[in-house]
């Protein structure tokens, strides 16, 4: 009589990626007050939202925060509230 | 113009006729804003959860523009977040154009702004900018657009406005 090997169920692992947030750029709102927004609503210190800013403005789009899709859901409304243009996307669809 | 005359304290200084632009401008944006349906909900209870939004992007730019779709390519997740998502950002848009409406009957003259006031400014004249800014074309760049003399007005208010807003970012 041979023995099977015990048959342990593999719980299902959540591969979800991460989601983020990306805005985009739009001719406009200022430069200062989008900086501003990062500062304000991501606690992002004056040097990383400004360089968010540029990225945004020379490159057309920023990926601003990452996290659950729950989470990108509360950041992209929060962009919206702000009048920044902002959607989010599954990391490795961008 | 805003200013900052101390550490605590914010002064928005307004003429009679920049209060009454912005007077106009913005009941012109609480129009927009206003959503008939809501009048007469036929579900008390999703209203008061702030549930049962639009599901499709507004035909209006303007409106386009400041309820954006959330996803690129899911028209079903874009949905889904506008119905969750827009009547509780659209009350909250609703709620700082009156605080403004209420502050502006102060004016004219030189005025202190309290704190609380400041997010309802800010978000106020930013909407502003968007709705202008978005019927001037300037969201396309359309170069007609630019040329086009009858719109010079309009231009005036959008710079005039960027100013305004530029004043107040630099206080914050």
């Amino acid at each position: 009589m041979s023995v099977s090997p015990l048959e342990v169920a593999q719980p299902e692992v959540q591969t979800d990626r991460p989601w983020l947030t990306v805005v985009w750029n739009d001719p406009i709102n200022l430069m200062t007050y989008v900086t501003y927004v990062f500062q304000t609503y991501f606690g992002y210190n004056k040097e990383k939202a400004e360089s968010l800013m540029l990225q945004v403005h020379h490159e057309g789009k920023a990926v601003v925060s990452s996290g659950s899709r729950e989470e990108m859901e509360r950041d992209v409304a929060a962009m919206h509230s702000y009048g920044l243009w902002a959607t989010m996307v599954k990391d490795g669809d961008v | 113009m805003f200013k900052r005359e101390s550490e605590t304290v914010v002064i928005l200084d307004l003429e009679e006729i920049e209060v009454e632009i912005l007077m106009n401008l913005v009941g012109q944006l609480l129009n927009l804003l206003h959503d008939p349906d809501e009048d007469e909900h036929e579900d008390p209870l999703a209203q008061m959860v702030g549930l049962d939004g639009p599901t499709s992007i507004s035909d209006d730019p303007v409106l386009a523009r400041l309820f954006p779709d959330a996803y690129i390519d899911d028209a079903t997740s874009s949905a889904d977040f506008r119905r969750f998502t827009q009547p509780d950002l659209r009350r909250k848009k609703e709620a700082h154009a009156q605080n403004v409406r209420d502050h502006l009957r102060e004016f004219p003259g030189e005025l202190e702004v309290a704190d609380e006031l400041l997010q309802s400014w800010l978000l106020t004249i930013n909407d502003l900018r968007l709705a202008l800014g978005t019927r001037l074309g300037l969201d396309q760049e359309t170069e007609a657009q630019l040329e086009d003399e009858s719109l010079a007005p309009i231009f005036g208010l959008y710079d005039w406005l960027t100013g305004l807003q530029g004043t107040l970012i630099d206080v914050l």
